[in-house]
């Protein structure tokens, strides 16, 4: 196999990758809420994207669905069960999962059922057409870039160190004034959001889905990447995910007898996690503080140095 | 500006045949007393007396089994913990419970109440005014760690910060929310002596220079003798005295819950 088409193929699950990660980092590194059932999001937003496109509607109504029905969804099952502890709600999402990835397994008439969803066509701006590859990895890059920046942004302000507390400590956060079911549901719309535009961006790029797509899997490469990254910090998990998807993808390419391959994935994952565990507990790029009095006087020296200037 | 004192009543916080029934057990039993502003109350009574649990129910981490909370004159019984927050009644916790990953810096920020920067579109947007918020808070939250000695460990993780610092932390984070009742739930509990005096010399300025009041729950008697002015006692979850420290001290129902018959 040519090198070209391969360095593609990889760029693009990456950053495929790297969004859906982020998104979920966004709920469990962030605000500790541990999701089992992220795959339902990214699969309502891959569904969403998928069958709105062969309806024939342009890429960026797709796209705005697959915010909204995975943002939806959420909202139904964040209600009744973000009031539950933690451990009760990582359960109840592990359902909702598979529920749904049975759902896209079993109602045939709209989804095609275990067949999948052939032939999504490319998207497109404007009458342009990404082409399947370069294309898709330009759209995939902004819409990583503006992900980090977004998730980035809110975790550094007021309203993600009301979510960090309550993480560290629901009960003091409540009695500091946060309702912190309200902020925790918010989240969860935003993180189901994200993870419905990486579901976007999947169909797009493989033009083809299947409920074997979203299984349980997903969730524990998920928690993978996000331990080999850093819970609650967004950059490492931008190169967790790299570093996932080269050893999950990349040695497909190596010749290797095809009966090989699996179990020496598997290997390699597990002695990966070893290692992390040993070296690095806290991922690669441990989390760091919202905010730093250090980094924050020096911004305010220059500002007062810019305005006597 | 008109002070809101020469419209509002004399008390800050009623309690009326406040109870707390877990079961047959009756933690709280039928409190009913008044606490003036500007003063510093201690709440004592023996082991299991209901202490805690009268503080839990005032802040609306239980809600009462019967009576009422009245607070500034507004009847705040069996509202959610962070509404009364929001209203101006701050507590800290008998085992120090700080955010333990985030920095001193980030534990007092959270303290500030009706954030713009709490807001999703607000924070995402990063406005001139999101910005000033925030230099308006770190301002406010470094001017108390001047004041405590403790501007060194701003960017410190809190959990990494010696027990004391960390109790300290504790009461800032409760003033960031602008408190006018605050509960300390034995705040030198586990303290030297020395780190016992700097609290108390805290709350005392706190009284004196911002006219805070305070209720606190304490076992050390030496401590509640020096600092409070009046003292409440419970026994059995039930409220047997109230009074000045000597008051107290000669009560001899007070002598017998504590001494036995």
């Amino acid at each position: 196999m040519e090198l070209l088409p391969l360095v593609l193929h990889v760029l693009n699950v990456i950053v495929i990758w790297a969004v859906l990660s982020l998104s979920l980092n966004f709920l469990q590194g962030t605000a500790g809420l541990f999701n089992l059932g992220h795959a339902a999001f990214f699969c309502v937003g891959a569904y969403a994207s998928a069958l709105l496109a062969k309806a024939g509607l342009p890429w960026i109504v797709c796209l705005l669905a697959s915010v909204l029905f995975p943002a939806l969804l959420a909202l139904v099952y964040g209600l009744p069960t973000l009031r539950l502890k933690a451990d009760y709600f990582a359960t109840v999402t592990m359902g909702i999962g598979e529920i749904i990835r049975a759902v896209a397994n079993n109602l045939q008439g709209v989804t095609g059922g275990p067949n999948g969803v052939p032939s999504i066509p490319c998207p497109s701006l404007f009458g342009f057409q990404f082409s399947r590859g370069p294309g898709t990895l330009v759209l995939g890059c902004v819409v990583l870039l503006l992900t980090y920046l977004a998730l980035d942004r809110w975790r550094r302000s007021g309203f993600g160190r009301v979510l960090i507390a309550a993480r560290e400590d629901p009960t003091a956060a409540q009695a500091m004034g946060k309702d912190t079911y309200h902020f925790r549901l918010n989240c969860f719309l935003l993180s189901a959001g994200f993870a419905g535009i990486a579901g976007s961006l999947f169909a797009y790029y493989y033009g083809y889905i299947s409920p074997g797509d979203f299984g349980l899997w997903v969730a524990y490469n998920l928690t993978l990447t996000l331990t080999i990254g850093g819970s609650g910090n967004y950059r490492g998990t931008m190169l967790a995910a790299a570093v996932f998807i080269i050893m999950r993808d990349g040695l497909r390419f190596l010749p290797l007898p095809p009966t090989a391959q699996g179990p020496l994935q598997q290997l390699l994952f597990g002695l990966l996690m070893i290692v992390i565990m040993w070296r690095f507990p806290q991922g690669l790029i441990p989390e760091v503080p919202t905010i730093t009095f250090a980094k924050h006087s020096s911004q305010r020296s220059e500002e007062s140095w810019e305005s006597q200037a | 500006m008109m002070n809101r004192e020469t419209w509002r009543s004399e008390e800050r916080l009623r309690i009326e045949n406040l109870s707390k029934h877990f079961g047959g057990l009756r933690a709280v039993d039928s409190c009913s007393f008044k606490i003036l502003p500007h003063r510093i109350y201690g709440l004592i009574g023996p082991n299991g007396s209901g202490k805690t649990t009268l503080f839990n129910t005032i802040t609306g981490i239980f809600p009462p089994t019967g009576g009422s909370v009245i607070f500034n004159d507004e009847d705040i019984t069996g509202f959610p913990s962070y509404e009364i927050t929001r209203r101006g009644i701050a507590r800290t916790f008998q085992l120090v419970q700080i955010y333990p990953e985030m920095t001193v810096l980030e534990n007092l920020l959270v303290g500030a109440q009706s954030q713009l920067g709490e807001s999703v579109v607000l924070s995402l947007l990063r406005t001139p005014a999101v910005r000033r918020e925030t230099r308006d808070l770190v301002d406010k939250a470094m001017s108390l760690l001047r004041v405590t000695e403790m501007e060194r460990l701003a960017d410190h993780r809190a959990g990494d910060i010696p027990y004391g610092e960390q109790k300290m932390v504790e009461i800032m984070r409760a003033l960031m929310t602008g408190p006018e009742l605050i509960l300390l739930d034995e705040p030198t509990s586990g303290l030297n002596p020395s780190l016992v005096a700097r609290i108390l010399d805290y709350i005392r300025y706190l009284r004196d220079e911002e006219g805070q009041t305070f209720i606190i729950v304490e076992h050390n008697m030496r401590v509640i003798m020096s600092v409070c002015e009046e003292i409440i006692v419970l026994n059995v979850g039930r409220k047997i005295a109230q009074g000045t420290p000597e008051e107290v001290s000669r009560n001899p129902e007070v002598i017998r819950a504590y001494l036995g018959e």
